[in-house]
C-alpha cells in the first residue's frame, strides 16, 4: 500500500486517529497555545471538523497534513477569542491603514526593515510563529480566511474563489492586503530591526 | 499602471505572481524594479517568509520532547468522543 493510500485509509477510519495523529497533533497545537488542556480541546475540535469534513479529504495531500491544516485554523480561532480580538469586518480600515503604506507616489512611508531571520531556517523562529498567529487573529474574518486557505492548506487561487464566492480579481486583492497586514503586523510586534 | 512602476505597484504584483502567473511585460518590469530597490526585495522576502511559515507543520527542539505527548486518559477521552461522533454522523 502506497503512503496516500495508507493515509486514505487511516482517514476512513477515525477510531485509529487519536493513534496516528492524536500525539503530533497534541504537540503541535501545544507549541502555539502553552496550555495542556486548551490543546487538547483544540485537538478535539480538529477531529470534529475533519469527522465533518472527511468527504472531501479524497487522499490528496497526507492525512496529517490535512489535520494539522484544521488544526490552525482552530488554532488562530481560539487566539481570537482569547484575546477577544473581533475581527474587523472593516474593511475599510484596513484600506487606509493600508495607504499609509505609501506615499502619494508610491513609494515606501515606511519603508520595509530587514528581517531578523534566516528563511531556511525559520521554523526555529518560535516567536514568529507566535506573533504570526496573533496578527492573524487580528485580520478581519474574511482576510484571514482567505489567507489562510492558500497558504496555510495550500488550495489553489481557483479553490479559494470557490470556498468564498469570490472572483479571481478579488482573491488577488484580498491576498495581497492580507499579507501587507500580516507583514506590518510583524515588523510592528517583533521582527523589526533597522 | 505606468511603465515604470511604483513600489506600491510592485508590491501587488509582488503578491499577485504568488497567485497566478503575471503578463510577460508586467514580470520584466516588476523583476527590474526589484533589481533596483531593496525596499520591495524585502518585502517579497516577507511576502515568502510568511507562505513558507505557515505551510510549516514540522517540530522542533524540545516541542518533540516525549513528555509532551497526549495523556493515557486525554487518549481514551479522544477516542471516546470520536466513537460517539461517529454514531451520530454515520
Amino acid at each position: 500500500m502506497s503512503k496516500r493510500e495508507s493515509d486514505a485509509a487511516i482517514i476512513e477510519d477515525p477510531e485509529s486517529w487519536v493513534d496516528h495523529y492524536g500525539d503530533f497533533l497534541y504537540r503541535f497545537a501545544l507549541s502555539r497555545v502553552k496550555d495542556p488542556a486548551v490543546a487538547e480541546d483544540l485537538v478535539q475540535e480538529t477531529f470534529l471538523a475533519a469527522l465533518r469534513a472527511r468527504e472531501g479529504f479524497k487522499g490528496r495531500s497526507a492525512g496529517r497534513t490535512w489535520l494539522i491544516a484544521i488544526l490552525k485554523h482552530k488554532i488562530v480561532d481560539y487566539i481570537r477569542k482569547k484575546f477577544r480580538e473581533p475581527p474587523t469586518d472593516k474593511i475599510e480600515t484596513l484600506i487606509d491603514i493600508m495607504d499609509a503604506d505609501f506615499n502619494d507616489s508610491g513609494k515606501w512611508q515606511v519603508r520595509p526593515h530587514k528581517w531578523a531571520i534566516n528563511p531556511g531556517k525559520i521554523y526555529e523562529q518560535k516567536e514568529f510563529f507566535d506573533v504570526l498567529y496573533h496578527c492573524l487573529a487580528e485580520l478581519p474574518g474574511r482576510l484571514a480566511e482567505a489567507f489562510m486557505l492558500r497558504e496555510m492548506d495550500g488550495l489553489s487561487t481557483a479553490e479559494v474563489c470557490k470556498a468564498l464566492d469570490i472572483t479571481a480579481t478579488n482573491s488577488w486583492v484580498m491576498l495581497y492586503r492580507a499579507r501587507m497586514s500580516l507583514r506590518r503586523c510583524l515588523e510592528n510586534k517583533w521582527l523589526g530591526e533597522e | 499602471m505606468h511603465w515604470m512602476f511604483s513600489c506600491k505597484d510592485v508590491s501587488q504584483l509582488i503578491s499577485e505572481s504568488m497567485d497566478r502567473s503575471l503578463p510577460f511585460y508586467q514580470r520584466v518590469l516588476m523583476r527590474m524594479h526589484l533589481l533596483m530597490c531593496k525596499y520591495c526585495s524585502r518585502c517579497k522576502e516577507h511576502f515568502e517568509a510568511l507562505r513558507t511559515a505557515s505551510r510549516h507543520e514540522e517540530l522542533y527542539g524540545n516541542e518533540l520532547d516525549a513528555s509532551r505527548a497526549l495523556s493515557h486518559d486525554g487518549k481514551e477521552r479522544l477516542k471516546k468522543f470520536l466513537k460517539n461522533h461517529l454514531s451520530v454522523t454515520s
